[in-house]
């Protein structure tokens, strides 16, 4: 029983920054790894195994990593100890569908969802038991370690306030530092004064000045660029339309180069040049036409190379698809990336907002048995938040009974919920949501009348959470987002395009190698292509990503066949067809997820 | 005479605080502006702590925001958010256009175009004190429970319209917004002033192609905002119905985890985008030319010669004010817009870089066979010039929509808008405060603290900003919690760390700025009435401050503002009014403009002094 998770590589040196690093936290470990001892089966009910808590980790980075972590709060609060706060029949209650659980009146959870300032967790009614308990078991847990991996000594206690020795110790250091250059400077000025002349020639001083900047900075510059020239996007797009990026970035950034260098260097070479001599008076000078013209005209000769060339690769980004590209859709939301695949017919089905249901069809993907499905779970809620209007007098009069006996956080708690309910604004916020849902049942009934979204092509499409593509062959991506503007940035492709709720977009392009390909370029045998966010979509934007597979025809079509359909009822579910009619799909027929139903 | 004030007497109230005369309320922008940017500067260096140490704990920063938003003294990621976009508020509107447009068009526009006062005295005491008022809606934002805005400083719906969509899209949005419009109103009231002033208030002589470079700048920066500032309060108003009142502007398709379908339909969140960047582009410009006016100025000053290509600069000026409202899709390039739109904004995007490269061109020109002299506000204007050329060329990556793809919002656009447009306009708003501090608190401040401060900030400028256009061709996304998310981003720690590290000194650089600053008002050496002998109107008036700003006749203007060196005279400058040898008095002018009428109290400044008054209870009878 290793007190894992407790030592951190060291990353930093500097002791100054490292003042964090406190006592608190190994204490807190230690008494932890007392405890994991008694809890961890009792807490569970299960076996600690390490294939458990490897299956718990797995399945904790995959939906739960985004907005949480064990050892702090992120979206989430940290889920370290989750355990030992929380039993774990209400956590897997809580896991599942935390909205129905807030509903049902539960004091907790209505606690969270206030401290959280009505952020609320995604909901996983499709997470087992096992599956939860394993996750849980990982919290408790944490990574494990390969065996062999020495355990750092733990560091020496440091103060963590921030009143300590060591910070009074360099804040005075700092206070003399600057009080001794005032002293310096004061005592050249009065010198100066005394004397009558200048202690420090500052004109030629600064002039000098200006050159060394000018060499420092340039040979600094060109320094960095060796380092770190290797890791940018100049070169080894992964795309085919990658490649005119990067020509066309090589081109840019030999242009700007030589006017940087050219004008930088007349900068500071005249300002070195013409500083102030006695007796030399400026040359009064003050236009030239033809001058004027010509830098007027050779820089709009040169952007106009730039402009062509930004124009033919622009162009060669949004021609329109070629035969033979496959469509996928990607889904956005807060904090995840879907794919949905069009299945055996090469067409996605439709989708809308208004069918989606956060348990059984996330997608929203227009399939009428789901739809229904929908219907009842929409009347349940309202049912449920009719329940609660009637219930706040009996809950206000249950939170005060209790307010007596809390300090602290919970008092606080408590108040905020008093508060809500008696401002009103705790029904208010029922009946909006009771709004919503009816206007939402009015859409979905309107629409199964209507039936013309419900089509064949959603049965088979199938929805998954990894993208895979065949290399060589070109894709067009259809994004959706359901909550607000994402972007989906692959760098290694030079491809991205905003995914803004309401408004479909798309992006095409052709990936020209493999993962594996692209592994042994970079001589990284970790490496993945990612769909990462890249437009602020929350406090977990930071942590949004899915993987994209590139892989040969016959891998692709290997994973395919291992694919199940997301929509075929139980009864019928049976892989879907072969995937090389998928690969081979022509141009889809256009679909129409744009449908309003209203 | 007109500082004789007769029946009016001076109160603390109405000399410092409500106060009409135009080079008090410059003051007044420049000090709210100076605090506005030590928070701004500040949080940048707060929010750099977690991008640099992501896994330390920082007392101070617990110390500072309590256990709710950094526990442990660990930044809470929302909080991260809101820090970055309160900074890119404070820093884009607050400090670099009120702080630098609105302090020294109040200065300079009525003294360099030798007018008595603004042409309304009274709006422009309305002017700061809405911006005041709108400072402060802004930081209390930071106090309330859900925190300060956090979607960036662009605040794209649906994210900053659906409360539920992040904390800080509650409260602190609203704020926000209020906040915004406030000082739209702020800059809407000077610009017009700052316009009719110029246009109706000239002294004799002092025609339109007379005009000093900076007023040429202020005038066409207030020109910008008054056409698009508007349209950012119209964008932001209908997100405010958006808000509060249920409408679907912005709106439409959109389920959100917790809450479930919304009603709103029709709406579309990229109409914001494009109300936000058509004030947006224009904005950048409305930041910076005042800075290339101020550089333009002081740079003939201190080379001793004249500006070089007077009327390429005016024409390149407004090439530039004109263009910027044709480029505002440049920021929009991956929304899904038209190709063919793309297009157009990338042609105009790069045009765009024609005038600012004759600009650049003629200050080196001016430069050239020059005599340079390194005052400290010389030296931040060559310095805005350096940084300007680098920020500057990094724009012909990102105006070319295909490069956008790859680099859009990456490091390379962060580096690339703090090179051109923040610490430009710093460095610009830096050459103006030394450069007319003995004209605004009558002491020149310490020259040797200006050299440390220029030499530390210009080589932290340069080592923050410099590596982060690597860091954006590698992909490395802004506005980013931490870099777990992809093993790739791991080589980029170090860096952060350097970066970091500069900032802090660039931070401690500002201190030797501040001391200077706020100890020269009082221990400064006392200034001469033109300290670097330059040809400008506002050396031509007395160095103790009064009001109606000449004691006698305003100065007749006989020539343009940079006859520096000229081969006629001996002296190497020859003011303004100065007349020519020989003919004084039958030079020909251009079209003369009424001079500005004599100092009285206008039936405006009466009642709303008497109103003021009776409101405070200040009045004796």
């Amino acid at each position: 029983m290793d007190n894992t998770q407790i030592v951190k590589p060291k990353r930093m040196q500097n002791r100054f920054l490292k003042l964090g690093v406190t006592t608190l936290f190994f204490i807190f470990a230690f008494s932890f790894a007392q405890a994991q001892l008694n809890i961890t089966s009792s807490a569970t009910g299960m076996e600690v195994s390490e294939a458990t808590i490897n299956a718990g980790e797995k399945l904790f980075k995959a939906k739960c990593s985004s907005c949480h972590a064990l050892d702090r709060k992120m979206t989430g609060p940290a889920l370290k100890d989750v355990t030992g706060r929380r039993d774990v029949e209400w956590l897997l209650k809580w896991i599942r569908n935390n909205n129905e659980l807030r509903l049902s009146g539960d004091a907790d959870a209505i606690a969270i969802y206030n401290e959280f300032n009505g952020t609320a967790m995604n909901v996983f009614p499709d997470l087992t038991d096992e599956e939860i308990k394993s996750i849980l078991m990982y919290t408790e847990n944490g990574p494990i370690k390969s065996v062999g991996m020495d355990v750092a000594p733990p560091a020496p206690p440091v103060d963590e306030s921030l009143f300590n020795k060591t910070n009074w110790l360099l804040l005075l250091l700092a206070i003399i530092v600057f009080v001794v250059v005032l002293v310096i400077v004061r005592t050249i000025d009065l010198v100066g004064k005394l004397t009558g002349r200048e202690v420090i020639p500052w004109n030629n001083v600064n002039a000098t000045l200006m050159l060394f900047f000018l060499i420092l900075g340039m040979s600094a510059g060109l320094y960095e660029l060796s380092i770190h020239g290797k890791y940018t996007l100049l070169s080894n797009a992964s795309s085919e339309h990658g490649h005119n990026i990067d020509a066309m970035m090589k081109l840019t950034f030999i242009f700007t180069g030589i006017v940087f260098f050219v004008t930088q260097i007349a900068l500071f070479y005249f300002a070195f040049k013409y500083r102030q001599k006695k007796g030399v008076k400026a040359l009064y000078y003050p236009e030239n036409d033809k001058l004027e013209l010509i830098w007027t005209i050779v820089p709009a000769i040169v952007l106009t190379f730039l402009v062509l060339g930004g124009l033919n690769a622009w162009r060669s980004i949004n021609k329109t698809p070629e035969e033979g590209t496959a469509t996928i859709e990607v889904f956005a939301h807060q904090f995840a990336w879907k794919v949905r695949y069009p299945g055996a017919d090469g067409k996605l089905g439709n989708a809308n907002y208004n069918l989606i249901s956060e348990i059984s069809n996330p997608l929203g993907v227009a399939v009428d048995y789901k739809a229904e499905t929908l219907l009842g779970e929409l009347e349940k809620d309202i049912v449920a938040f009719e329940e609660a209007i009637e219930k706040l007098p009996a809950d206000l009069g249950k939170l005060k009974s209790t307010l007596g006996g809390l300090v602290g956080k919970d008092r606080a708690n408590h108040l905020k919920q008093i508060e809500d309910i008696e401002s009103g604004s705790a029904e208010a916020h029922l009946r909006l949501q009771i709004r919503r849902r009816t206007t939402q049942i009015k859409r979905v009934k309107e629409a199964l009348q209507a039936k013309a979204i419900f089509t064949e092509a959603a049965m088979d499409d199938i929805v998954g959470e990894e993208i895979h593509l065949v290399v060589n062959k070109p894709v067009t991506f259809k994004f959706r987002s359901r909550d607000v503007i994402h972007s989906a940035l692959m760098k290694e492709f030079r491809a991205q395009m905003n995914v803004v709720p309401g408004i479909p977009t798309q992006f095409t392009f052709k990936p020209i190698k493999t993962t594996a390909e692209r592994r042994a370029e970079l001589r990284d045998e970790n490496f993945d292509y990612h769909i990462i966010c890249n437009k602020i979509c929350g406090n977990s934007h930071f942590n949004m990503k899915i993987k994209i597979v590139v892989e040969s025809q016959k891998e692709y079509d290997t994973w395919m066949r291992e694919q199940k359909s997301s929509f075929a009822k139980a009864e019928e579910a049976a892989p879907s067809a072969p995937a090389a009619e998928t690969g081979g799909s022509e141009e889809p027929t256009e679909t129409t997820p744009t449908i309003v139903l209203n | 005479m007109s500082n004789d004030h007769g029946h009016h007497k001076e109160t603390f109230l109405s000399k410092y605080v409500f106060s009409m005369d135009h080079k008090m309320i410059s003051k007044q922008f420049l000090i709210t502006g100076i605090i506005m940017g030590v928070v701004g500067v500040a949080m940048s260096i707060l929010f750099r702590l977690q991008l640099a140490w992501p896994d330390s704990h920082f007392p101070i920063l617990n110390w500072l925001f309590g256990d709710k938003w950094a526990p442990e003294g660990r930044l809470d990621s929302g909080f991260y958010m809101g820090l970055v976009t309160i900074h890119g508020t404070i820093m884009v509107f607050y400090v670099l256009t009120a702080g630098l447009s609105g302090t020294f068009s109040n200065l300079l526009i009525p003294l360099q175009v030798g007018a008595r006062d603004m042409a309304s005295p009274f709006m422009n005491m309305l002017s700061y004190w809405f911006f005041f008022l709108s400072s402060v809606v802004l930081m209390s934002s930071m106090f309330v429970e859900t925190g300060p805005a956090s979607g960036g400083w662009t605040v794209y719906p649906p994210l900053s319209a659906v409360a539920e969509a992040m904390p800080g899209s509650g409260l602190g949005m609203t704020l926000w917004l209020t906040a915004i419009i406030l000082f739209i109103v702020s800059a809407l009231l000077g610009g017009i002033n700052y316009i009719a002033t110029v246009l109706n208030m000239r002294t004799k002589g002092m025609s339109m192609n007379r005009l000093p470079l900076t007023i040429w700048a202020f005038l066409l920066t207030a020109i910008l905002g008054l056409l698009s500032f508007p349209v950012l309060l119209g964008g932001g108003l209908l997100l405010m119905f958006d808000r509060l009142a249920g409408t679907s502007f912005y709106l439409s398709d959109i389920y959100m985890n917790g809450i479930g379908a919304m009603e709103q339909t029709g709406g579309s969140p990229i109409l914001y985008q494009h109300l936000f960047w058509f004030l947006g582009h224009p904005e950048v410009y409305i930041i910076i030319m005042p800075a290339l006016g101020i550089t333009s100025e002081v740079i003939a000053v201190n080379s001793r010669k004249p500006i070089f290509g007077y009327t390429a600069m005016v024409i390149s000026l407004m090439g530039i004010s004109v263009l910027s409202f044709l480029v505002w899709g440049h920021h929009m390039f991956i929304t899904g817009m038209n190709p063919l739109l793309g297009t157009v904004f990338l042609v105009m995007t790069l045009i765009i870089a024609v005038p600012s490269a004759v600009k650049t061109f003629n200050y080196l020109a001016t430069l050239w066979r020059g005599s340079i002299r390194f005052t400290n506000g010389m030296m931040f204007a060559i310095g805005l010039v350096s940084l300007f050329i680098t920020g500057g060329l990094t724009g012909i990556f990102l105006g070319n929509a295909a490069l956008d793809i790859a680099l859009h919002d990456t490091y390379f656009v962060v580096a690339h808008f703090h090179l051109v447009m923040g610490s430009s306009a710093i460095f610009g708003m830096m050459a103006g405060i030394y450069h007319w501090y003995p004209r605004m608190f009558g002491r020149m401040m310490n020259k040797t603290l200006g050299y440390v401060h220029f030499w530390l900030t210009f080589i932290s400028a340069y080592l923050v900003f410099f590596p982060m256009h690597f860091q954006g061709l590698a992909g490395v996304p802004r506005r980013y919690y931490e870099f777990n998310i992809l093993p790739e981003f791991a080589p980029w720690l170090d860096v952060n760390v350097f970066i970091t590290l500069a900032a802090i000194l660039g931070g401690i650089a500002q201190l030797v700025f501040l001391y200077n600053f706020f100890s020269s008002m009082a221990i400064g050496e006392k200034a001469v009435q033109n300290p670097w002998s330059a040809n400008t109107l506002e050396w031509t008036a007395p160095v103790e401050h009064i009001h109606g700003n000449w004691p006698g006749e305003i100065p007749t203007v006989y020539r343009w503002a940079y006859d520096y060196s000229h081969p006629d005279s001996d002296s190497d400058f020859i003011p303004q009014n100065v007349p020519d040898k020989g003919a004084p008095e039958e030079v020909s002018y251009e079209p003369v403009t009424p001079v500005a009428p004599e100092e009285k109290e206008t039936p405006e400044r009466v009642m709303f002094w008497g109103l003021l008054k009776n409101w405070l209870g200040l009045t004796k009878a």
